[in-house]
């Protein structure tokens, strides 16, 4: 019995749970049971919370006081639901380190508006989950606290940033987690380890109590095993938040077309062409057809300026970390080291408590926004960066629907195989970039495996406040993948 | 080419100390990861200024003020030192 309460969906869990099937303490035992026999060799959390079944008994305690009408209010879809959260997303009386040496210790003062949305809605926040420092990666090999192995081959990486939540999602775990994204780091570790990941439309869900990495780039996303659990969580975290200036307004999804959109999907040709894994190619090749199926037209499309994002991306990111990363001095929180004068405490608590990557980061940013090179590169990328937006926004004004990619242009990797080439790892984002760039929703849904069970991601990319495409879309890719299969 | 003063010069601006045994390594990523994004040079752009995202200066009524305190301990007790309310830090002044 326990065993198959991980294997239902959050929709499906959270239904039993309203209809008193189960309880919440059993739902969430069967998860710690899970973590107990499974992550010690995968090291997806860096904390399992000691009270995830007091706050299951808390679930329960609504559902035994409530009729069955007002649940449905008081739980959405997530009540009573165990879930894994990134280390970068602030939980009120719980650590968060982001990953990282720098803030370890730290115990969150409050909680984050996407937190609070759980929260209100008696979700179970089971553990936090392990992440490349700051956010700053793609293989989870970047956390001070180890990495996190991908569950499908525990000799490769499981992905980053988010490759704890990923990872946690994928080996039953947790039945949904949030990640982060910046640059591909919900979607990218969602495709190595088999999972759905979304990012959100930039503003969709705030950034109050996200522990920043590039302002203009975060977003909170969703991690689950099936689209229509992603759906679920992001409606239940995202909305207008007057803490986070950059949410769209109340009524911003109101007026969006919900589900009524034409089935043609554009194919960048020009960008997939190169740089991408022979089978990951074939596989791309092969949902292709399998959209076909379920009747979706799919043209060539233009992009000329995408294959730039991933340049502009490695300027304005490390520009915007530099800045945000400032915060870090040892003095309000986190690590402390002791030099002889005030400068000195900074610079030994920031050599000390950032890891190599987020160095480097941080200097390149510094580099970038330097007098006499700012113009050069970062009000060039800037300019570029509008240039790549237009474009994708021109593609969805010509009566496309979606574009369609490959997630990444590789399986996952070896752990330790890009660790010394910076720029080698960096190119793992060349497909996911954009779409934070132009800060549109995008999607990355399981599209099979090769034949050593490493698994392939389609990623869907929509216009700005379109998640509805995305789930739509890939709720259908999900039927004719599996009836094909 | 990023010398060695190039390198201590970003030090300096973000306040992180770097090893000399660090510079050398440094320096050549850098140089890489710069020579990759210069390939921005080629593309034709406008000169003025890019808005970031869609929104701008997003005010609030200045209202709805805390108790003062409220959130002292709270906050301090992150501190790495504090006292009597305040975070303690080396001096500034003259230093």
């Amino acid at each position: 019995m326990a065993e198959n309460l991980t294997k239902l969906s959050i929709i499906e869990a959270c239904e039993g749970i309203k209809n008193r099937q189960f309880s919440s303490i059993e739902l969430t035992s069967a998860y710690l049971d899970a973590i107990r026999s499974t992550d010690g060799d995968l090291g997806a959390y860096l904390e399992v919370f000691d009270d995830a079944l007091e706050q299951a008994g808390r679930a329960d305690s609504a559902v035994r006081n409530s009729s069955r009408i007002d649940l449905e209010h008081k739980f959405g879809r997530v009540g009573g639901v165990p879930l894994a959260m990134k280390d970068n997303i602030l939980i009120a009386g719980r650590r968060a380190s982001a990953g990282s040496k720098i803030l370890e210790g730290y115990v969150a003062s409050y909680d984050a508006t996407a937190t609070k949305r759980l929260r209100d809605r008696h979700a179970v926040f089971i553990g936090r989950t392990n992440m490349d420092e700051f956010a700053m990666g793609s293989s989870t090999e970047n956390s001070a606290y180890g990495v996190t192995r991908n569950p499908h081959d525990r000799a490769r990486v499981s992905g980053g940033s988010s490759g704890g939540s990923a990872a946690a999602v994928a080996a039953g775990m947790a039945a949904g987690a949030l990640g982060s994204e910046t640059g591909g780091s919900v979607r990218q570790p969602a495709a190595f380890c088999g999972v759905v990941g979304l990012k959100p439309t930039y503003g969709a869900v705030s950034r109050s109590g996200l522990i920043a990495l590039a302002s203009s780039l975060d977003q909170i996303g969703p991690v689950a095993r099936s689209v229509r659990d992603v759906q679920t969580l992001f409606e239940t975290i995202r909305g207008n938040d007057p803490l986070d200036g950059t949410t769209v307004a109340a009524r911003a999804y109101e007026s969006v077309p919900v589900a009524d959109f034409n089935k043609r999907l554009g194919v960048p040709e020009a960008f997939v062409s190169e740089g991408i894994d022979s089978d990951v190619r074939a596989n791309f090749e092969a949902s292709k057809r399998l959209l076909e199926k379920e009747g979706y037209e799919i043209v060539p499309v233009e992009v000329p300026h995408l294959q730039y994002a991933l340049a502009v991306y490695y300027i304005l990111m490390p520009a915007e970390a530099s800045t945000n990363l400032a915060r870090f001095d040892g003095v309000k929180y986190g690590l402390h080291v002791s030099g002889k004068t005030l400068l000195e405490d900074y610079m030994r608590t920031r050599a000390e408590g950032f890891g190599k990557e987020s160095r480097r980061r941080i200097l390149l940013g510094t580099y970038v926004l330097s007098a006499g090179y700012y113009d050069a590169y970062y009000n060039k990328a800037n300019a570029v960066r509008a240039r790549i937006t237009a474009d994708l926004n021109a593609v969805f004004d010509s009566g496309i629907s979606a574009i369609i990619t490959p997630t990444t242009p590789t399986t996952a990797f070896k752990i330790g195989e890009k660790a010394s080439n910076p720029l080698a790892m960096y190119l793992s984002d060349t497909l996911t970039v954009g779409a934070n760039l132009a800060g549109i929703p995008a999607l990355s849904v399981p599209s099979g495996s090769n034949e050593d069970g490493l698994p392939y991601g389609l990623q869907i990319m929509a216009p700005r406040l379109r998640e509805d495409i995305l789930f739509e879309i890939g709720d259908d890719f999900e039927r004719v993948r599996d009836r094909e299969q | 080419m990023i010398s060695g003063e190039e390198i201590e010069k970003l030090s300096a601006l973000a306040r992180i100390h770097i090893t000399d045994t660090e510079k050398k390594k440094l320096a050549e990523d850098l140089e890489g990861i710069l020579a990759y994004v210069s390939t921005l040079s080629q593309v034709e752009t406008d000169t003025e200024a890019v808005e970031t995202t869609p929104v701008r200066n997003v005010f609030r009524e200045d209202v709805g003020e805390h108790e003062p305190g409220a959130y002292t301990d709270d906050l301090l007790s992150s501190a790495p030192r504090a006292k009597g309310g305040y975070v303690i830090v080396k001096k500034i002044l003259g230093a």
